[in-house]
């Protein structure tokens, strides 16, 4: 007999604390409390990058934490989100009154907005920018406002917010889960409050505890695609029968059942789009800070005699996000149909098969975004006392410029391993489905989607050995 | 550095002749720079003097 997975809402501290019905708040408040001081600042505050809050903790602290506790925990961000609680004290005043429009049920406007940060981020150097990035943060608020203030429930979560699809895809790999404990406890419920939410005795129509507002039904909700960790579903279960359980990271890829709110994994053309972005726009962001991309700008530029940075960027996009995964998971699949490992066609094949990349995704993230935040973790510090100094408070100190973070020649062998380990995960996934689709053959079926991953694999291992070239100017000519 | 999180170079320029002050820093990777200048005038008063340097290339 296995042993029970473990619980996380169930360890006397963390467990107690999450468990509370306010501990989301309280995560909120001081999320949402730095993100005004990072507005004020950007706006306000130095102009030069390294001595703002804005960038320094948009671009080093907030990316580098998120992904590395996607990496150990799950979607604790999603949780925490300061612009969850301004919706929240919104709803007070005013209550969405409309469904969110059928036709936009679906990934195709968040990978949209997607690309258009990761384009943004490269054509207005953002990471270099206090004022931009202070914009970019505004114009998250504005947003949550304006689609929550007029939709029920969490569209904004579900269908816009590009760092919440990141969030999603990226908890895929994460070993905790919110799942239900016993399932057979389930199976007599009638008043399914993990998604309708509790109701009041008087009245069927007042909600004392909201249930899952990403329409997630907790006895058939399968992995974590979708799942914001905001534990409604936890509070709101009259049998305290949803916990945060351990499972093992990527599982849930290796599968694809019917997932409530979802569907089929195999039959979201979407959701296979926003893997694929997802993947192969983190091998697009890394090398948008190395030396060869200028150099590739530049020839562009000198070939084209195009002097604008905007349409060499969407060359380069277009090259990266669409030819390149068209290539590779087009040949592979096929190679598939080909082979006749797969009745399935070759879109279906590409669809099915893009999942198996997120794994390689997350380590090429996990890379990135963990090289700046190891290396420059500390210096938060130099700029909290520099900012304090320059309010009038200079109480902890002369700034201390020179922390940094760890040395680059101790995080390289890190970042290669998080690559490794992405290697393994995208390999071990397709062999599950491999081993599906061709049960007699699944090492040879494997072939065609293993050499894609080792492709991609060798391409992120030769980016981070690249020298960096962190320009946020456009040298042409 | 212009982006966050790198770590800075940082050099005290010594009197060369009178008025003139000489200090050599090595950019330690490619990109944008932004070099720093602070000083204080024989009055005591404080300078701050900020020189964008764009584009260095690889070594």
């Amino acid at each position: 007999m296995e042993p029970p997975p473990f619980d996380l809402l169930r360890t006397p501290g963390v467990g107690r604390f999450l468990r509370w019905r306010h501990s989301r708040t309280f995560l909120q408040i001081p999320l949402f409390l730095i993100s005004l001081a990072m507005i004020a600042h950007g706006l306000f505050g130095p102009s030069l990058a390294p001595k703002n809050l804005a960038t320094t903790l948009s671009w080093i602290h907030f990316r580098g934490l998120l992904i590395l506790v996607l990496l150990c925990a799950g979607n604790f961000f999603c949780l925490a989100c300061p612009f969850m609680l301004v919706r929240q004290a919104a709803r007070f005043l005013f209550r969405p009154r409309f469904a969110w429009p059928r036709n936009l049920r679906n990934k195709w406007l968040s990978i949209t907005l997607f690309v258009l940060i990761l384009f943004n981020y490269e054509l207005f150097g953002l990471w270099a920018s206090p004022w931009w990035t202070a914009w970019l943060i505004i114009g998250y608020f504005a947003s949550v406002l304006v689609v929550d203030g007029f939709f029920k429930h969490a569209s904004f979560c579900k269908f816009v917010c590009p760092i919440g699809q990141f969030n999603f895809l990226a908890s895929m790999i994460s070993p905790l889960e919110v799942k239900v404990r016993e399932p057979g406890v389930c199976e007599p419920c009638v008043t399914k409050d993990c998604i309708r939410g509790t109701r009041a005795t008087t009245s069927d129509l007042v909600i004392i505890q909201r249930g899952c507002e990403l329409a997630l039904f907790q006895p058939v909700k399968a992995g974590n695609m979708d799942c914001t960790f905001c534990l409604d579903c936890v509070h709101a279960c009259p049998h305290d029968n949803v916990g945060i359980l351990s499972r093992p990271p990527a599982s849930e890829l290796m599968t694809d059942p019917r997932r409530s709110g979802i569907g089929l994994f195999s039959r979201r053309k979407d959701l296979a789009a926003l893997s694929i972005v997802f993947t192969f726009g983190a091998l697009l962001n890394a090398f948008g800070m190395i030396t060869p991309v200028y150099m590739l700008e530049r020839s562009i530029a000198q070939a084209l005699h195009i002097h604008h940075l905007a349409p060499i960027l969407a060359l380069i996009f277009l090259v990266f996000l669409v030819c390149e995964p068209v290539i590779l998971l087009g040949g592979a699949a096929w190679m598939t149909r080909l082979c006749g490992y797969s009745r399935r066609g070759v879109l279906s094949l590409a669809v099915r098969y893009s999942y198996a990349l997120v794994p390689l995704g997350v380590g090429m993230w996990l890379a990135h975004y963990g090289f700046h935040f190891l290396t420059g973790f500390l210096t938060v510090v130099p700029l909290v006392q520099s900012t304090l100094a320059s309010l009038g408070f200079p109480i902890f100190g002369e700034p201390q410029w020179t922390l940094t973070g760890m040395p680059k020649s101790l995080v390289l062998p890190m970042e290669m391993g998080f690559l490794f380990l992405g290697l393994v995960g995208s390999l071990t996934v397709s062999y599950r489905l491999a081993e599906e689709d061709a049960p007699e053959q699944p090492c040879v079926a494997l072939a065609p989607w293993a050499v894609v991953s080792v492709i991609l694999w060798i391409g992120a291992m030769w980016l981070v050995t690249q020298p960096m070239d962190m320009r946020g100017t456009f040298v042409s000519g | 550095m212009a982006h966050p999180g790198m770590a800075p170079v940082l050099v005290r320029a010594g009197e060369s002749a009178p008025g003139s002050y000489v200090g050599h820093l090595q950019f330690t990777m490619a990109g944008d720079w932004v070099i720093l200048v602070q000083g204080a005038l024989a009055n005591g008063q404080k300078i701050d003097r900020q020189v964008d340097v764009k584009g260095v290339l690889p070594g």
